[in-house]
């Protein structure tokens, strides 16, 4: 194929190209056209020009090995859903580094007899662990984002790939239908104390 | 706590506190986030029961990695088998418009041009034959054999056809000898029935008390003035009918005589 007969191509043929006949050619001019869109995505969702590159790359050689998985709707749909998804890994390393470097604080505060006293449980962390998982997953990736890691409006947009708007309402919702769930169980709760306690009977006569 | 985009919070608003406060709790001690080889893994299988409890755990705690996984599962659908493939295709075809009007010329076409055979027009209790007006009347009913009479079934369409049977008077055999009239053995009942190219009717002449008479199995090959359209003749016995009145039954062999027609006649 003559090298002009690429210009030609949409991104969806020339993918289609790389994956049937394996046409490293289509690649890189898969690469030429969309590489500038990555790098600049992926340095916005990152907050740092040069993780933005390096993740880029990383997204182009998971491009090329998973080519086999595109349906053939939408190339740049697809591609920038990787690329969002290797932000996301990227923001996972990077606390998973923090945690190591914690853990390791740890370790050395046990060495010296320092060991820093757990904090204690949360009486909402197991009723959250319960209620999450009942939310419609927009809701829970919302609050998560959001009250978890502590993401502003715009960066659990930009995560998800909703409107800020409809983050706000997924929160919005979200917190509406825990709080009812906790109402109704706190509710329950009382209705059960109730019952352990018994009808409150005549006080008694001292004579 | 103020978030990350330094929104203030709401002041007095103590579930949100609440909330932040829960949130933070559960998030205190997920440990680290899961390495994209197990989010993998947790999709396509490879985990073993503990590795996906703990997986799940952390993934119920962790916004991030609940994030990741819905990705990875949007990104890296797993092979379709040789099976799968095919019914998807298939799917896209009936779902295509172009398959709907296949369909509905598959359906209309053979009924335009009347493979399937024709319906009667049924008009109350009765059947009715779709006899064009001009074509009952006007149509000369040749004789099956030169100098027998002929009773003419046929009826014009809208007339009362309960009512007024054909009638005719035949000689017997003994009255033709005495009067010289030619064919005074039998006469021929003339009828148009619906005719199908390649069908076979069957006849059958009830009195009216209601005795079958003769049941007649008439391929239309048989019927010297069939013309192909519809037209019969059925050459009757004189001997066979007495004076009365008699119903002739005709219908496809591929039916039932309740489906068929009814001509009324009279021997006098």
């Amino acid at each position: 194929m003559k090298p002009s007969a690429y210009e030609g191509l949409n991104d969806q043929q020339l993918a289609h190209l790389f994956e049937a006949a394996g046409d490293q050619t289509a690649f890189e001019w898969l690469v030429r056209r969309n590489g500038p869109g990555v790098i600049r995505y992926c340095a916005a969702l990152l907050r740092n020009p040069a993780a933005g590159e390096d993740v880029s790359r990383v997204v182009f050689s998971r491009v090329a090995r998973h080519i086999g998985s595109f349906r053939g709707e939408n190339f740049s749909g697809w591609l920038y859903r990787i690329a969002r998804n290797e932000c996301l890994n990227a923001l996972a390393s990077q606390r998973r580094a923090a945690i190591l470097t914690e853990e390791l604080g740890n370790a050395v505060a046990r060495e010296s007899n320092r060991e820093p006293a757990a904090p204690p449980e949360h009486p909402l962390q197991e009723i959250l662990r319960q209620e999450l998982p009942l939310l419609q997953n927009e809701q829970r990736t919302c609050l998560m984002l959001f009250y978890m890691e502590g993401y502003s409006y715009e960066e659990v947009a930009a995560y998800t790939d909703l409107t800020v708007g409809g983050v706000k309402s997924h929160i919005q919702n979200g917190k509406n239908a825990l709080r009812k769930s906790m109402e109704r169980r706190r509710q329950k709760e009382e209705k059960a104390g109730e019952l352990r306690r018994g009808p409150i009977g005549p006080a008694p006569v001292v004579e | 706590m103020a978030n990350a985009s330094g929104e203030p919070e709401k002041v007095g608003d103590d579930f949100e506190r609440e909330l932040r406060n829960g949130f933070g709790a559960l998030g205190r001690d997920r440990g680290a986030c899961l390495r994209e080889d197990v989010l993998e893994r947790l999709l396509h299988g490879g985990l073993s029961a503990a590795e996906i409890a703990s997986a799940r755990a952390h993934i119920g705690a962790c916004g991030l990695c609940e994030l990741r996984l819905a990705n990875l599962e949007s990104i890296v659908a797993p092979p379709e088998s040789g099976f799968r493939r095919i019914r998807i295709r298939a799917w896209r075809v009936m779902m295509h418009p172009a398959f709907a009007y296949a369909l509905l010329l598959l359906v209309a076409v053979p009924s335009v041009i009347r493979i399937w055979p024709r319906k009667a027009v049924v008009s109350g209790a009765r059947v009715v034959p779709p006899v064009p007006v001009s074509f009952s009347v006007n149509m000369p009913v040749e004789p099956a054999i030169e100098g027998v009479p002929v009773i003419n079934l046929n009826r014009e369409r809208g007339s009362d056809n309960g009512t007024s049977a054909a009638v005719l008077a035949v000689p017997t055999a003994a009255e033709a000898a005495t009067t010289g009239v030619a064919g005074g053995g039998f006469f021929a009942l003339a009828f148009y029935y619906p005719e199908i190219r390649g069908h076979h009717y069957l006849a059958e002449v009830v009195s009216q008390a209601g005795g079958a008479h003769q049941t007649v199995r008439l391929p239309t090959v048989r019927l010297a003035t069939s013309d192909g359209m519809g037209n019969f003749q059925l050459l009757c016995r004189r001997a066979s009918f007495p004076r009365g009145s008699y119903t002739l039954k005709v219908w496809d062999e591929g039916r039932t005589s309740s489906e068929g027609d009814e001509y009324g006649f009279e021997v006098r």
